[in-house]
């Protein structure tokens, strides 16, 4: 594999990094099953000379023109149906114990909104 | 207007929906009347202490709508622009919200705010994995974890279009069959698969 993305993090950390081809990047940008401990750098190298990054999207939006490149990139996909994002769940503002809770058992699929006319 | 808040940490029960003054956008702010709000996982994260903020304070960081006045200085938005935001500031849960005109975006005709609210923040993510971080090329192979997840899916459906292979792992089959449907080629469970030597 040249690209791993993994954003479940302290789980599958070990099955990225050996599932990656000599030279390949491995790119860690989420923690669903908790954080990724401490990195010993002789791991990449005894894996095949690796990459790693933990990218935030922070650091790739800092100004106002690196956020409107992406987000027009985005816009266009998402408007010719390249992507397509799913709304799974609708909530009210009044509804928003309800909406958390079912987050966090993991009960949603797709993305979720809240309506703040509702 | 009605605004969530949270005057302690904790959980779910600690977010509260009370009657706050409408925001008035100060310089270089605009103010959206929102029409949609964006639920994401970090919050949760937010409300629970995990990652701090400072108290009391508004949640979520990712909404669209309508701008409704634009402060001191503004010239990127006017009254009636829809628009829409994904880095923050905190308190999105709202019925309006005044955040500043640089970190947010024009929604397109044709995009819905609904829509623009669900996928800004997964969407933007998506963009810069897939393009910046690294260039996905044609014909390349690349390994997705979370394919099901809401970012994954997303990055399931770019990456093809962008010519690549999808490989993905997922929880179940529930999830499996969800992410083959947006694009992903092969899906491993890793549950109880050894996911490495799948994809050797």
């Amino acid at each position: 594999m040249p690209v791993v993305y993994d954003s479940v993090g302290k789980d599958t950390f070990m099955a990225s990094i050996d599932s990656l081809a000599p030279r390949g990047l491995m790119v860690s940008f989420g923690n669903a099953s908790g954080p990724v401990g401490p990195i010993d750098p002789l791991l990449l190298s005894a894996k095949g000379s690796l990459y790693l990054t933990r990218p935030t999207l922070f650091h790739y939006a800092s100004t106002t023109a690196a956020l409107d490149r992406i987000a027009s990139e985005f816009f266009a996909v998402l408007g010719d149906g390249r992507v397509r994002v799913a709304i799974h769940q609708r909530f009210g503002l009044s509804e928003i114990v309800r909406a958390h809770e079912a987050l966090e058992a993991r009960a949603t699929q797709g993305a979720s909104v809240l309506d703040p006319g509702r | 207007m009605k605004a969530v808040r949270i005057e302690t940490t904790g959980g779910p029960e600690v977010l509260r929906l009370v009657d706050v003054p409408r925001p008035v956008p100060g310089a270089g702010e605009i103010l959206i009347a929102q029409e949609a709000v964006g639920l994401n996982f970090i919050d949760t994260y937010q409300r629970s202490g995990l990652y701090p903020v400072k108290l009391p304070s508004g949640l979520g960081l990712e909404g669209a709508g309508v701008v409704e006045a634009v402060g001191e200085g503004v010239t990127r938005f006017r009254p009636g622009d829809r628009a829409a935001y994904c880095t923050g500031p905190l308190g999105a849960y709202a019925e309006a919200h005044a955040v500043p005109a640089g970190r947010a975006v024009r929604v397109p005709d044709g995009i819905t705010s609904e829509l623009a609210a669900a996928g800004l923040l997964k969407g933007l993510t998506a963009q810069f994995l897939l393009r910046s971080c690294h260039a996905v090329q044609p014909g390349e192979t690349i390994l997705v974890h979370a394919a099901a997840g809401g970012v994954g899916l997303i990055l399931c459906q770019w990456a093809k279009a962008l010519g690549a292979t999808v490989i993905g792992t997922a929880g179940s089959e529930a999830k499996a069959a969800l992410a083959r449907e947006h694009g992903c080629d092969h899906v491993i469970l890793y549950r109880r698969e050894d996911v490495a030597a799948r994809v050797r």
